[in-house]
């Protein structure tokens, strides 16, 4: 911005500047030249206000910024959703959905672990409670055929494995005992062979 | 006349050939011989099965067998009142028995070399033979353990080492030795 302050005695700052930017009529032109060379304060002021122009001329042209506005127009009006979180409401919105979450995780939680065993029982409109006691009775006569059958089949592979055992060490012990008798024989007969060949070295 | 003599002599000289070069005595004292040392005092003796028996192969030398038990199984043995052996009695009972087999072997060597000394008629070209037939029960562990023992050495060289008062390492390199 250019000073319109004037250093000039003259008080010709304003054509002075008028004839820095060559705004002055060609008369008033050639009367500024001749008073320029007249006077020495003008002349210097002359030379400041070209210089400051030059220096002005040397910054690069920049566009004018497009989003200015102002602080009181709508642009700077908060959101509804601002509004609302700016409020006194928000503390209860947060507690409302922090226990949001708590009901639905453990909802979750009971309904994975401790979900009991359904038994889809369908039945029509038309059936009468008869029908449904007959039903189950049926159903239960079934499961319990079922575990009986399971059961004998558990009990007859625990016995015959038992028996298998008890067949394995009973071979066992009878071929132990035929070893032992074995053993026993062969040392009865070095018994009687030696007490034999003593009684013949007796008589002789 | 000279027929008849030279027939007498031709049966007198197939007579004595026919006959044993070892006598029956010093076979009989050789046994002897070996059952003192299997029968011998120690703090765990053998379980012998029979005595020793030995045998003339004509051309071939004295063999004698002998069945023992490496170690006396006694109360370990099975029966209706200890129908089970436990792992530890069986590892521990293994061990004495393999322990025993090497004692047992080198028993044997030395037995050969006092019966190359008993046995007078044998030539010293032919062979001192022994085979010890080692009992085991079917429960035992018999890894390392042969059923059978088997030693010989010729007569000459038994009777040299005696003279010389070889030790074990000398026995076992004139004493060929199978295990099966």
């Amino acid at each position: 911005m250019l000073s319109t302050d004037s250093h000039s005695s003259c008080g010709r700052a304003e054509a002075l500047r008028d004839y820095a930017f060559d705004e002055l009529p060609a008369e008033e032109r050639r009367a500024m030249e001749q008073h320029l060379a007249a006077c020495g304060d003008c002349a210097l002021e002359l030379d400041q206000l070209r210089l400051t122009t030059a220096a002005l001329r040397t910054l690069p042209d920049r566009e004018i910024p497009q989003r200015i506005a102002f602080v009181s127009d709508r642009v700077f009006e908060p959101s509804p959703f601002r509004r609302f979180w700016n409020s006194g409401a928000r503390l209860g919105f947060a507690s409302a959905c922090v226990l949001a979450l708590a009901l639905v995780v453990s909802a979750w939680h009971l309904s994975g672990h401790y979900a009991e065993p359904r038994t889809v029982v369908q039945t029509t409109a038309s059936a009468s409670p008869d029908q449904i006691n007959a039903a189950v009775s049926k159903a239960v006569a079934q499961v319990r055929a079922q575990i009986a059958e399971n059961d004998a089949q558990v009990i007859q592979a625990a016995v015959q494995a038992a028996e298998r055992k008890r067949d394995a060490e009973y071979r066992n012990q009878m071929v132990a005992l035929e070893e032992n008798f074995d053993v026993l024989r062969k040392t009865m007969n070095r018994d009687y062979a030696r007490l034999e060949g003593s009684e013949l070295g007796a008589g002789q | 006349m000279k027929i008849v003599m030279s027939l007498f002599i031709a049966a007198i000289l197939c007579f004595a050939a026919a006959e044993s070069r070892v006598s029956r005595a010093s076979i009989v004292a050789a046994e002897h011989m070996i059952d003192e040392k299997i029968n011998a005092y120690s703090t765990d003796p053998y379980h012998p099965l029979g005595d020793a028996r030995g045998t003339y192969l004509e051309g071939y030398g004295v063999l004698f067998t002998n069945e023992l038990d490496l170690v006396n199984t006694g109360a370990l043995t099975m029966s209706p009142f200890k129908p089970t052996v436990s792992k530890e009695e069986l590892a521990g009972f293994h061990e004495r028995k393999v322990k025993k087999l090497a004692e047992l072997k080198d028993a044997m060597r030395t037995m050969l070399v006092n019966a190359s000394g008993i046995l007078e008629g044998l030539p010293p070209n032919e062979r001192v033979a022994m085979e010890a037939i080692l009992y085991s029960h079917s429960w035992e562990i018999t890894r390392d353990l042969p059923h059978r023992v088997f030693m010989s050495a010729e007569k000459q060289k038994l009777v040299n080492a005696k003279a010389a008062h070889a030790g074990q390492p000398e026995l076992t390199a004139i004493i060929e030795e199978q295990e099966r």
